[in-house]
């Protein structure tokens, strides 16, 4: 097991999302078309959420898997709502709200990538880890959407709350948004049909998983640089906001990870899903839901800051952290 | 050829449906939608990221008898107001087939 930051950052996937940042820097005219990058989002969240499916299918319910499910849910409520109290002192309720449901919810590729981080230390993990990461999509978003109305009837005088989006479309959407409701399939699928599955489906969820990824993280490398002037526009508060929450969070998982008993690379997936801030998710229904905040704020910290942060930085520190404490 | 009135309308691909129902609601007929446009307007560039459609806009074009127009265009106002967008009327000329 030989972790370290240069070795992480010596992964074919981390190169090529510093290759993506190059290449917008020198202004070079490499682009991923739209439609391509849409299909290695979907196929990435196919591809996580069936071989947690599979993983699940052969370890089956566990006591360990309850403890973990029960630490994420746990995370999912408090994380939002300390972020919010955090961020009302400086932002508007909107902004504040969009922003609360960002760092709440969870980021599928940050996850994925932590995953392949593990896989590469020889480090098992429980494949109901994935069913966390599902768990931890929604209460974030719903509980901001509450919070946003909440703001609303008071800017109101407790009168009618004039804008306040439907609540049935809210809900439905926090739990059928495409990515979300792609994700909750694959995972059936993959409990459903097991190891039969796994192999029916390989090399499509299996070998090729890897080089989709260093793919997707090679546009993602593309984006962040093309959003860079989001940084400047967030300002030094958010912009310390989308490193020290992450980093909080994180502690806040390894706390809760070591309270209930979880095993090492358990502890890791649940620190980098606390730490990791939604981008495909929460932007798709908060922008209905909430379309007073300023999008290219609680998206730009999201992808601009936090996610290079995590993949780069934030999960080799850590597995680190974490592997000095569970030895 | 008969005397129509023409809307240009650009708005959020994420309230799409409610403009379709808005235009069902108030009769003005038939629209042509074109999904997945990307520009720049006074709620910043939209630049057309996004699984579902929330950083892109999408343009309607509806032709409708001039009665449809003022009750269309109230409902309107409060949508775009809230999400943002752009609606153009303009008078048009139906080529009748």
């Amino acid at each position: 097991m030989s972790a370290g930051f240069a070795g992480s950052l010596l992964d074919p996937a981390i190169l090529f999302f510093f290759f993506g940042l190059f290449a917008a820097a020198v202004r070079s005219n490499l682009e991923i078309p739209a439609p391509i990058a849409k299909f290695l989002s979907l196929y990435l969240l196919m591809s996580i959420g069936f071989k947690g499916g599979v993983s699940l299918a052969e370890t089956g319910v566990t006591a360990a898997m309850g403890w973990a499910l029960l630490a994420a849910m746990l995370l999912a409520f408090v994380v939002p709502a300390y972020s919010y109290a955090i961020l009302r002192r400086r932002v508007n309720p909107f902004d504040a709200a969009a922003i609360a449901a960002t760092y709440g919810s969870v980021s599928a590729v940050t996850f994925m990538t932590a995953v392949g981080y593990l896989e590469r230390q020889g480090v098992p993990f429980g494949g109901y880890m994935a069913v966390a990461l599902v768990l931890m999509e929604s209460p974030a978003i719903i509980m901001a959407v509450a919070l946003a109305n909440l703001a609303r009837r008071e800017a109101a005088g407790r009168a009618a709350a004039p804008g306040a989006a439907s609540t049935r479309r809210v809900l439905h959407e926090a739990f059928t948004d495409g990515a979300q409701l792609l994700l909750l399939g694959s995972l059936a699928i993959g409990v459903l049909t097991g190891a039969d599955g796994k192999r029916a489906l390989d090399p499509f969820t299996g070998q090729i998983q890897k080089g989709i990824l260093a793919f997707f993280l090679l546009d993602m490398g593309l984006f962040v640089a093309s959003r860079a002037r989001d940084l400047r526009m967030n300002g030094s508060f958010l912009a310390a906001f989308a490193i020290c929450v992450p980093l909080a969070n994180a502690v806040l998982a390894a706390l809760l990870a070591r309270l209930f008993g979880l095993q090492l690379g358990d502890a890791l997936l649940l620190a980098v899903l606390a730490a990791s801030a939604s981008y495909i998710v929460v932007p798709a229904v908060v922008r209905y839901a909430i379309p007073e905040a300023n999008a290219s704020v609680y998206f730009g910290m999201s992808l601009v800051i936090t996610f290079p942060f995590n993949i780069v930085i934030g999960i080799p520190l850590y597995f680190t952290a974490l592997a000095a404490v569970w030895r | 050829m008969e005397p129509v009135k023409r809307i240009d309308l650009v708005v959020p691909e994420i309230v799409l449906r409610e403009v379709t129902e808005l235009l069902e609601r108030h009769g003005a007929g038939g629209y042509t939608i074109a999904r997945g446009l990307v520009g720049k307007g006074h709620r910043g560039v939209q630049t057309g990221e996004g699984l579902a459609g929330e950083f892109s806009n999408a343009g309607i074009l509806v032709v409708c008898a001039e009665p449809v127009v003022a009750p269309l265009l109230e409902d309107l106002r409060g949508l775009i107001a809230r999400y943002g967008g752009l609606c153009l009327v303009s008078d048009a000329v139906w080529l009748k087939h």
